[in-house]
């Protein structure tokens, strides 16, 4: 059976997680929203687009997990995915419980993934609003929670873990002045970061309206 | 000059605001000076404050430079504004000029009434000029080119050396300590008081009134300090460091590869450099025996501490001023304290050779634009600094090693050499001897049995932290996962399929299921939340936003004990500066300690009060619950480790609280029986902000 979600046939959702149970647990739920699941039991093909084209190929839409990497299923993570799959317009929900860690890895993905549901919240009706939310998205129809603006940033701090990775704390006063966001230094363009240290100020288009820190995304930097 | 033909002429007031309004302090423009002197290529410059504590005192400052010729004067140092820094034609000794723009001089000048200035240039051998700047005779004028200056040649004394002297004489205002100190400091930092440039340029300060301060600039303790790292990078971004102690022994060596781990080796892309640091043990049992007395390192280290950064051997300011650590010295000792040096305890002195300029000074002299070149240079020096603290950390592990290894042979043999004492004692009293060594032993090997127990607990504390970081990690996936799905298609399926039945027959049992799963959630969260990375870096922390996240994750907890919390904050959001963790440890322990209490006295209709004030520039924070309150043990003791009424407590909660709010310079303080019945504690912590 299908059913039509803004527009869109979707029939058959693929389930793209490392672990069977989990992969079976989630096939539940659309099996009540009335559709066909698709179990991705990997591996997957070690290059994105393959994997997208491949998924895409026997499902109209897909439930990615995050974490893809603890055994030999995937070579990326399920933002990476879900990202690339924005990006073919081909709608993915990403299911998984964000902490802190997760945030710090995912941000760079955010802006290509408009539908992040915690697991303890997937069933019939977030997959269908998760799916509807991503297709409205393709066609330029954003949630306000997800709609950019251009907004003024300010630097806190630019430094490296002692892993070598390299983050800028910044603040986006329109947002929350009071809170610092957390972001992989690489989503600032080279040329922008190289002359940013704390206390500079620039500009980037950020979903003001996001309720957390976890949905935020930055966009188009200008110096 | 035809009619038709202007030009812009100067008020004398411009005199006014282009001096002293525009350059107020003292140091800056007597460096200006000392700037000139170097570029004259003196080797030695003095500064002499006579009765300059009050007004009416002189500064005569003097130097053996190249002195000055009638056109010198004329149209090097009596023009204002004008700047040489674009010049790289180095000067007849052979420095790169240090360029200034003559305002500094203009502010020094003018800081008495009359100025007069003596110079001795090369030629002619046998002249001295003088020119006397009476200020008063431009307060009489309405421009400044209505002064005439007049220029006057006199015979040099035989013998005398070529130099500029300039004396300032009846001085507006009295010099205070403080500017003195900055002074002081100022010309210490100028050009190289590490002795170690050629060329040398030596400033000395003469200050009767001011003596302590002015040995400070003479005298130095690089001898003292206990750990000398070496380090440079060569002209091809490769560098190479070395670590010597007190003695000039070499201690650790490293090539491009170990300094550069962090970057892989990539070359630093900076002018060639060399970084000099110097780290002092300041303990007084490091300094018996010395010459130096550790309080004089202290007062020298308090006026030229930190890493100043010198460009063709002259200081660019502000790097290593008080209140600038560019290379994050403490920021990195707060994060892993042991074995790093702090601002407060170190010396530092990094030399660029850069005759291209690439580092590229701001025009406002607050220190260099932040390109590329000069962050490799930070870089650099970071790196090396990581390298000497992991290096000496390393040797104080394999010291800890070595330590436990002979502790109980050193305890045998100063053992067997008091059994030897007391057989040598008179027969009466070896017994009583022997008797009071087994009582001292056995109280001895009940305080190690103690500290060994204590040391034992946190080690078994921190193995159940990491398994519960583990296991967070796993059950908040997979597991979790799997229930949390299946009993929602059990639940959403049975009460399509059973209608009315299901709610007699499943609802109970599933939605027990639910609020259990929620709650297991919660643990591997919180323990997530409480281990992650960025709350342990220094930065300010908001304690409202912190509370109320703390409050938010212990929810499910509050509701599986029945808990009722009540949260009275009050207004505003007050912030400190220190670790998130810091701050939420302190809490979850109180936390953590009310709910225990409510376990162990089965406490009914249970409170949790959680309140903060804001008094002034202090904050407390009061978390109070109606439990049994504190009771069996005395309050002064609550605080010590393994003091504990619990039968599993492991009597460490509050001694972290303690800890931590002496960390953040608070104290604390408890209540036995607040007015909710159970006990109160009472945490303040000074506020940066509110």
């Amino acid at each position: 059976m299908a059913i039509t979600i803004a527009k869109r046939s979707i029939q058959k959702i693929s389930i793209i997680d490392d672990q069977a149970p989990v992969r079976e647990s989630y096939e539940l739920s659309v099996e009540d929203l009335g559709l066909e699941s698709v179990s991705e039991s990997g591996p997957l093909d070690e290059e994105l687009p393959n994997c997208v084209k491949a998924v895409s190929q026997r499902a109209d839409a897909a439930i990615c997990d995050y974490n893809l990497k603890v055994k030999a299923y995937s070579s990326f993570n399920g933002a990476e995915l879900a990202a690339e799959f924005y990006k073919m317009q081909f709608p993915a929900v990403l299911c998984t419980k964000w902490h802190t860690a997760v945030i710090d890895e995912m941000r760079q993905y955010l802006r290509f993934i408009p539908s992040l549901i915690d697991p303890s919240k997937l069933d019939p009706t977030t997959i269908k609003t998760g799916i509807e939310s991503c297709i409205r998205e393709f066609d330029g129809d954003y949630r306000p929670v997800r709609r950019p603006w251009r907004a003024l940033v300010r630097v806190e701090d630019i430094r490296k873990t002692d892993q070598g990775s390299e983050y800028a704390y910044v603040v986006v006063p329109a947002w929350n002045s009071n809170e610092v966001v957390k972001l992989p230094a690489n989503l600032i363009p080279p040329e922008i970061l190289k002359k940013l240290s704390a206390g500079s100020r620039l500009h980037a288009k950020v979903n003001l309206g996001a309720a957390g820190n976890e949905e935020l995304f930055f966009e188009a930097w200008e110096l | 000059m035809p009619d038709n033909k202007a030009r812009f002429r100067f008020s004398t007031d411009i005199l006014r605001r282009l001096g002293e309004e525009l350059n107020p302090s003292l140091e800056h423009g007597i460096v200006e000076l000392a700037k000139n002197s170097y570029d004259a290529d003196a080797t030695k410059f003095t500064v002499v404050l006579a009765n300059a504590d009050k007004p009416g005192g002189s500064v005569v400052i003097s130097d053996n430079g190249t002195g000055m010729t009638p056109a010198d004067i004329r149209d090097g140092w009596l023009v204002l504004g004008q700047s040489r820094k674009s010049s790289i034609k180095r000067t007849p000794g052979g420095r790169i000029p240090a360029g200034y723009k003559g305002l500094g001089r203009l502010a020094a000048l003018r800081l008495g009434s009359v100025a007069s200035v003596k110079t001795r240039p090369r030629t002619p051998s046998d002249a001295e000029y003088h020119i006397n700047i009476n200020w008063k005779d431009f307060d009489t004028a309405t421009l400044v080119e209505q002064v005439d200056l007049l220029i006057d040649e006199r015979k040099r004394r035989s013998g005398s050396t070529t130099g500029t002297d300039i004396t300032i004489t009846r001085l507006r205002a009295g010099v205070s300590r403080a500017e003195v100190r900055r002074l002081a400091r100022e010309l210490i930092l100028l050009a190289d008081p590490f002795g170690q440039t050629k060329n040398s340029f030596t400033p000395v300060l003469v200050a009767p009134e001011f003596d302590d301060i002015a040995k400070i600039v003479e005298t130095g303790y690089l001898v003292d300090a206990d750990f000398h790292l070496k380090a440079s990078v060569a002209p091809n971004g490769r560098a190479s460091a070395a670590v010597l102690d007190w003695k000039g022994k070499e201690l650790f060596k490293a090539n491009h590869k170990q300094l550069a781990e962090r970057r892989e080796g990539a070359p630093y892309g900076c002018p060639p450099a060399t970084f000099d640091f110097w780290a002092f043990l300041l303990k007084a049992e490091t300094f018996l025996g010395r010459n130096s007395k550790i309080q004089d390192v202290r007062a020298w280290l308090d006026a030229v501490g930190g890493v100043h950064l010198y460009q063709n051997e002259l200081r660019v300011s502000p790097y290593g001023n008080p209140g600038n650590d560019w290379l994050d010295i403490n920021l990195r000792r707060a994060q892993s304290p042991e074995e790093r040096p702090s601002t407060n305890n170190s010396i530092g002195k990094i030399s660029v050779l850069d005759e291209n300029f690439k580092l590229i000074q701001k025009t406002d002299r607050s220190g260099f634009i932040e390109t590329e070149a000069f962050k490799q240079l930070r870089e650099f020096a970071q790196d090396a600094l990581e390298w000497m603290a992991r290096e000496r950390l390393a040797v104080a592990n394999k010291r800890r090693e070595q330590e436990r290894k002979q502790a109980p042979e050193k305890a045998d043999k100063a053992k067997a050499v008091l059994e030897k004492a007391i057989s040598a004692a008179p027969k009466p009293a070896q017994a009583r001897l022997r008797k009071a060594m087994q009582a001292y032993d056995s109280q001895k090997e009940k305080e190690v049995g103690v500290l060994r127990k204590e040391v034992q607990l946190y080690r078994t504390l921190s193995t159940a932290g990491i398994t519960a970081a583990t296991f967070a990690h796993e059950s908040s996936g997979n597991p979790i996962k799997v229930i949390q799905q299946s009993i929602n298609a059990i639940q959403r399926r049975g009460k399509q399929q059973f209608e009315a039945q299901y709610d007699t027959s499943f609802a109970k049992p599933v939605d027990a299921i639910i609020r259990s799963i929620d709650t297991l959630g919660v643990l591997s969260t919180a323990t997530l939340s409480l281990i992650d990375h960025d709350k342990r870096r220094m930065s300010r922390v908001d304690l409202h936003h912190v509370i109320n996240n703390v409050v938010k994750m212990f929810d499910p907890f509050f509701k599986g004990r029945d808990v009722e919390l009540k949260l009275n904050l009050d207004a505003g959001s007050p912030f400190i500066r220190g670790s998130e963790a810091a701050f939420e440890s302190i809490l979850t322990n109180l936390i953590n300690n009310s709910v225990s209490a409510f376990e162990l006295d089965g406490t009914k209709n249970r409170t949790l009060r959680i309140s903060t004030t804001i008094e002034d520039d202090t904050f407390t924070l009061a978390v109070a619950d109606n439990g049994p309150g504190i009771t069996g043990i005395a309050k002064r003791n609550i605080w010590l480790p393994g003091q504990t009424t619990k039968p599993h407590g492991t009597g460490l909660g509050l001694t972290i609280v303690r800890d931590t709010v002496i960390d953040l310079s608070g104290s604390v303080d408890a209540d036995e029986h607040c007015d909710l019945g159970g006990a109160e504690i009472l945490v303040s912590i000074p506020l940066v902000g509110k």
